[in-house]
């Protein structure tokens, strides 16, 4: 079940009837029936996972706060478990086909040893949210919970099982354990939300995605078209999964729950590091706690920053997916933070800092794009003859195509682009932001928002939509 | 029920916006009327053309027959036999049982012998491309008696009847401003060229997308929805309830006409070669075998070396510099089975 199916809304339009006349713990009850029957829609085996991971972390936890003696044991069961579980679903084949890569390389005739499986869908989300609660207890930053069934819905939740925000146990799991009350201000700001991931998935990223899906096509695009298409593929990964986010985060909010915000306007980053502030930031916060501070993280020596910032984004590249492009990707972008905090550590006139401020967010931007080429190329080759591409060897009629897929793009885009000016203005009105803007006028203004974000999503759709792109992870 | 004590405006603003969001399509311009209360349209001027020739061969199919044969060409190779040509692109098996049934049997006098052109499994995907503008263009060729028969075919498939969604979604006027919106980027990158500029751009960029620019793993849409089908209709039967072919051969039967189910071959790969798996090298098997024990025939070039991947446009389509080397091949490989003996060739002195 997709969030962008009648079957969806349906089904979230059933739960909430119910849910809403329910006192807190049979909701509880409602809430985990509900995620587990919207997990179980997609495979029902893959339930059986779930339940796995979710009941040997609450175990591992209680059982390293029973016996402290054997707390890195029990740490380490917890951790074992369900790195394996991702191991085998996710990477045994891709490192057994490596291997026989690799020993073919050698003269040596190895067939790979390919498991017939599919990936379990959202299992890279919910496998880090049930293993960031156990190494929280372990560092004594939460209590053991007592309650099954209540950690069964937090890492179940279906609104973001799928893919994310990760969210952590000191947030999400507190929420579950606390009454919920409906807040009709709020449910409005939900609608919008949900209305805005709807206008951003249907509208901005399924029209990019058929500019992206055509340029990705060719066998040999010039220049201008390829990055144009890259272009396209920017628009299309930022609108896609930050509208999975929107919707998961307003579905929540009808229910009561505050998931976290996972985007705040990428592409305004002034630096690599400033985007991965603002890009994905459950994922990116959650490397940070859980491995680059544990590696060392900035209170070390230059060398040690810069390994610890090389290994944090390899393991987040591999984290994406089970292909070696995307683990070029991590490392793409570990250097470029490399080679950034390298920069920082010139002399002060030669610094980022003295670069005018649209220049360094222009810059932040195309190597983030270069990014994306080789997280939407999966074919190695082509990923190394697109990065060969000399830009002075196009024609005018080349240029006049990649302008062509880059209008087409804008034109659908325009309001994501919009959206960090509304924000900005939003800020200026910290009062109404606060109280989920009370009174009739910001009602006008919210419904005809809403309006017309519907409307457009009426009119703009594209004729054919796809999965959202973070499901594969 | 645990509800925030909020007054009683806050609930109905809620409740405003969720309305007026909602409500605010029904505005907008609804689409012609849909797809089921469309008219048959039977194209009598096609018929009648086809009448007054007389044929003593009718040849069916879609653009796998439009892109591959010659026709001036195979007229003057078959003299003295007559041929009607009933193709369409699009069209899949059910639209080709309208065109058999309405166009070559009621012929005076019918066909001694029909060509029916196919690809893998349209004869048992007897669904495939009964939507939209392609169910126009098969009203096209039905009769009103036709309708349950359509129906069969779209439920098959599960093609579903229109909803209430679809007046909700005004696909049209979409259409419209997404075309809009194309035209705007067209404009925008051909900017100070004027109308020419677009329409050269236009054609630069239908050049950019040729087949031969694309990647060798990308198939054209209509090849793949020919290859994405449910395993039921990959083993080969002859069930009424399943597909059309029995209807075909009744009424064939009844009318003394002889068919050929011509298997075109697909596009081959750099070998010349088309790969099959043993499950489409089964049902080819048993449908000739099931098509020799009515009196039909069925002709499978999809080993012939002689059709190279040079001949090949986009996806499974001829180019058009192929076609006449094409009906050559097509002719001497079914010289023998047409109802007269063809004339030979005059040779000038």
């Amino acid at each position: 079940m997709v969030f962008h199916s009648l079957s969806f809304l349906v089904f979230l339009a059933a739960v909430l009837a119910v849910y809403w006349t329910l006192p807190r713990r049979p909701q509880n009850a409602l809430l985990l029936v509900a995620s587990y029957y919207f997990y179980g829609c997609v495979h029902p085996a893959w339930l059986g996972l779930i339940a796995l991971t979710s009941f040997t972390d609450f175990s591992c936890a209680r059982l390293l706060t029973a016996r402290p003696h054997q707390r890195r044991a029990w740490l380490a069961v917890s951790l074992l478990t369900n790195f394996s579980i991702l191991g085998v679903f996710k990477y045994f084949n891709f490192f057994s086909s490596s291997l026989a890569a690799l020993l073919a390389r050698f003269g040596i005739e190895a067939h790979p040893l390919l498991l017939q499986v599919a990936l379990p869908a959202g299992i890279s989300f919910y496998t880090f949210q049930s293993a960031s609660y156990v190494v929280d207890v372990y560092r004594g930053k939460l209590a053991a919970r007592h309650n099954l069934a209540e950690y069964l819905l937090f890492v179940s939740f279906f609104p973001q099982l799928v893919a994310g925000p990760i969210e952590r146990a000191g947030d999400l799991l507190e929420q579950v354990e606390r009454p919920r009350t409906f807040d009709a201000r709020i449910a409005r700001t939900a609608l919008l939300l949900i209305a805005w991931g709807y206008f951003k998935k249907l509208v901005i990223a399924d029209n990019a995605a058929m500019v992206t899906g055509k340029v990705f096509t060719l066998n040999a695009p010039s220049f201008p078209v390829l990055w144009a298409g890259v272009f396209a593929f920017g628009v299309q990964v930022y609108a896609d999964f930050s509208a999975y986010t929107d919707i998961a985060r307003g579905c929540a909010r009808l229910m009561g729950f505050e998931l976290g915000r996972n985007f705040h306007h990428p592409y305004s980053a002034n630096s690599p590091a400033d985007f991965w502030r603002r890009w994905h930031i459950s994922l990116s916060t959650w490397f940070r706690d859980y491995v680059y501070i544990p590696l060392g993280g900035s209170r070390c020596s230059l060398p040690k920053l810069c390994r610890n910032l090389f290994l944090t984004f390899l393991l987040s590249g591999l984290w994406h997916g089970a292909a070696w492009n995307f683990v070029l990707w991590g490392a793409w972008h570990g250097l470029i933070l490399i080679l950034w905090t390298l920069w920082t550590h010139a002399p002060p006139a030669l610094q980022p800092q003295r670069l005018p401020a649209p220049l360094r967010v222009a810059l932040t931007f195309i190597l983030v794009h270069i990014g994306w080429l080789m997280f939407r190329e999966p074919s190695l080759p082509h990923l190394f003859q697109h990065l060969s591409l000399n830009p002075f060897a196009a024609d005018a009629t080349q240029w006049r195509m990649a302008t062509f897929f880059a209008a087409q793009t804008l034109l659908y885009a325009f309001p994501l682009y919009l959206h960090p000016l509304l924000d900005r203005w939003l800020q200026r009105h910290p009062q109404a932001l606060a109280q989920h803007f009370p009174g009739w006028p910001w009602t006008f203004a919210l419904t005809a928002l809403a309006t017309l974000l519907y409307l457009g999503l009426i009119l703009f759709r594209s004729p054919a939509s796809s999965d959202f792109i973070y499901f594969q992870f | 029920m645990t509800f925030l004590p909020r007054s009683r405006s806050e609930l109905s603003q809620l409740l405003l916006l969720a309305a007026l969001s909602l409500a605010a399509p029904l505005l907008l311009p609804t689409d012609p009327p849909a797809e089921s209360l469309k008219p048959i349209a039977f194209d009598q001027e096609r018929y009648d053309k086809a009448a007054r020739k007389h044929p003593h061969v009718a040849l069916i199919g879609n653009s796998m027959l439009n892109t591959r044969l010659d026709k001036p060409l195979l007229n003057d190779l078959a003299q003295p036999n007559s041929l009607a040509y009933i193709a369409e692109g699009g069209t899949r098996s059910t639209v080709w049982y309208f065109k058999f049934k309405n166009f070559a049997v009621p012929l005076s006098p019918p066909p001694q012998l029909v060509f029916l052109f196919y690809r893998d499994y349209d004869f048992t995907a007897p669904w495939l491309h009964l939507e939209g503008e392609r169910l126009d263009t098969a009203r096209t060729f039905m009769k009103p008696e036709d309708e349950p028969l359509l129906e069969f075919s779209r439920n098959l498939g599960g093609v579903t009847p229109p909803t209430v969604l679809d007046a909700y979604l005004p696909d049209e006027t979409t259409r419209k401003l997404r075309s809009r919106l194309n035209d705007l980027a067209i404009d925008t990158a051909a900017f100070g060229r004027g109308h020419t500029g677009d329409t050269e751009l236009q054609a630069q960029l239908n050049n950019l997308f040729d087949f031969q620019n694309l990647r060798s793993d990308v198939f054209d849409a209509g090849a793949t929805a020919n290859d994405i089908l449910p395993t039921d209709s990959k083993l080969f039967t002859v069930d009424p309830a399943k597909n059309l072919l029995e209807k075909f051969n009744t009424l064939a039967k009844a009318h003394h006409i002889r068919l050929v189910f011509y298997r075109v071959k697909r596009r081959p790969n750099e070998h010349n070669e088309v790969l099959q798996d043993p499950e489409l090298r089964a049902y080819t098997a048993a449908f000739r075998t099931w098509a020799e024990s009515q009196g039909h025939l069925l002709l499978d070039e999809s080993e012939d070396p002689r059709l190279t991947l040079s001949m090949y446009h986009d996806g499974d389509h001829l180019g058009k510099a192929a076609m006449a080397d094409y009906t050559h091949l097509f002719f001497q490989r079914v010289q023998a089975i047409l109802p007269l003996p063809p004339t030979p060739p005059q040779t000038t002195p």
